[in-house]
């Protein structure tokens, strides 16, 4: 049977490098051999290269035990997946694009391009539904789509 | 004789907001021909206030009088098969009386219902203030999280009758959720 390769995005994979890097510098810092941090962990050297290398297809047991032999740094490993009391941050405009184009059945591009290139800023996921409310709104009034008019509203067809 | 609900749905096929706004208006000018009154309440008239962020599949409606109202319905092509449920084989739009054995409950004030108009005639929808005070009431009775009475107070603020909400909160004993809610609105106005 062939072996699959796992391919990662490249921004994927810099982040791997990258954590594997400070590995290797942690390493260094302690003034631990490679040799000597691959027993305590009990992997080979060639194993722990290739974290120091950010490799992807190591296991992250592995990761996590490596860090685990560096003081107890695998106790940040689940730092990582917090959501910061379930308030996670989204890119509000994002956030909003996605939900306006998806409503009216348009292409996410067509609607980054019409919104022109405004800054995105960053938000709960909470406030991204009520700005993209008001945006929404404002913007059928803007656009002619629901018009006021004297004790009510019309529908338009645009 | 045209089947319009079938125009309907074909002319709207992406746009369901449209689609049942122009249902609503269909079924209330025949209501209205033979001198009912039907106002649209509910998840409808929230999506309508909030140009379609919040969609949903029912379209919610208190009748002044329930004469009638299954005539109507039929003519047009609906089947009632539960409850107060009628459905139609050209649209996936669920039409419902909550209170069709109850005549005349529309849960707030006649006079602050709007007019929506469409090319299949016009509906009319609860008042802004009443679907905000409904939806905090879900909150405060039925702990619903969502974020809709911030939306809809944001979108529509210049409009609002704030007197008015605060009266009706009071009347609905949820005026610490209002005013919780009108804090929240502040932070991002």
């Amino acid at each position: 049977m062939q072996k699959r390769t796992l391919e990662l995005l490249p921004e994927i994979q810099n982040n791997l490098t990258n954590m594997g890097t400070q590995i290797r510098e942690i390493r260094l810092r302690k003034k631990i051999t490679a040799t000597e941090l691959a027993e305590r962990v009990g992997i080979s050297r060639m194993t722990l290269l290739a974290v120091e290398k950010g490799t992807g297809t190591v296991a992250i047991g592995i990761y996590a035990a490596v860090l685990h032999a560096l003081d107890g740094l695998d106790k940040n490993l689940s730092k990582l997946c917090s959501d910061n009391n379930n308030r996670r941050k989204v890119n509000l405009n994002e956030w909003a694009d996605n939900q306006y184009a998806m409503q009216r059945n348009m292409p996410v591009e067509l609607r980054v391009a019409e919104r022109g290139n405004h800054k995105y800023r960053s938000a709960t996921e909470e406030d991204a539904l009520i700005y993209a409310a008001v945006h929404a709104w404002n913007n059928a009034i803007k656009t002619g789509w629901i018009e006021k008019r004297k004790g009510g509203y019309r529908l338009c067809e645009i | 004789m045209r089947n319009l609900v079938k125009e309907i749905g074909k002319k709207f096929q992406n746009k369901p907001m449209q689609e049942r706004m122009s249902i609503a208006a269909l079924i209330s000018e025949q209501a209205q021909k033979v001198g009912n009154y039907l106002v649209v309440v509910g998840g409808s008239a929230v999506e309508f206030y909030t140009a379609a962020s919040y969609m949903t599949k029912d379209l919610d409606f208190v009748a002044k009088d329930s004469y009638r109202i299954a005539e109507i319905m039929r003519g047009l092509g609906f089947t009632c098969q539960v409850g107060n449920y009628w459905t139609h084989p050209d649209t996936a739009v669920i039409v419902e009386f909550p209170t069709a054995s109850r005549d005349d409950v529309l849960e707030g004030d006649y006079d602050k219902v709007l007019q929506v108009e469409t090319d299949y005639g016009t509906a009319n929808v609860i008042g802004i203030e009443d679907i905000i005070i409904d939806r905090l009431c879900g909150r405060e009775f039925w702990h619903d999280k969502n974020t809709l009475p911030e939306q809809l107070i944001l979108s529509h603020y210049d409009e609002i009758d704030f007197a008015y909400l605060r009266q009706q909160a009071a009347y609905q004993l949820i005026d610490r959720t209002l005013d919780e809610c009108l804090d929240r609105v502040e932070r991002y106005r």
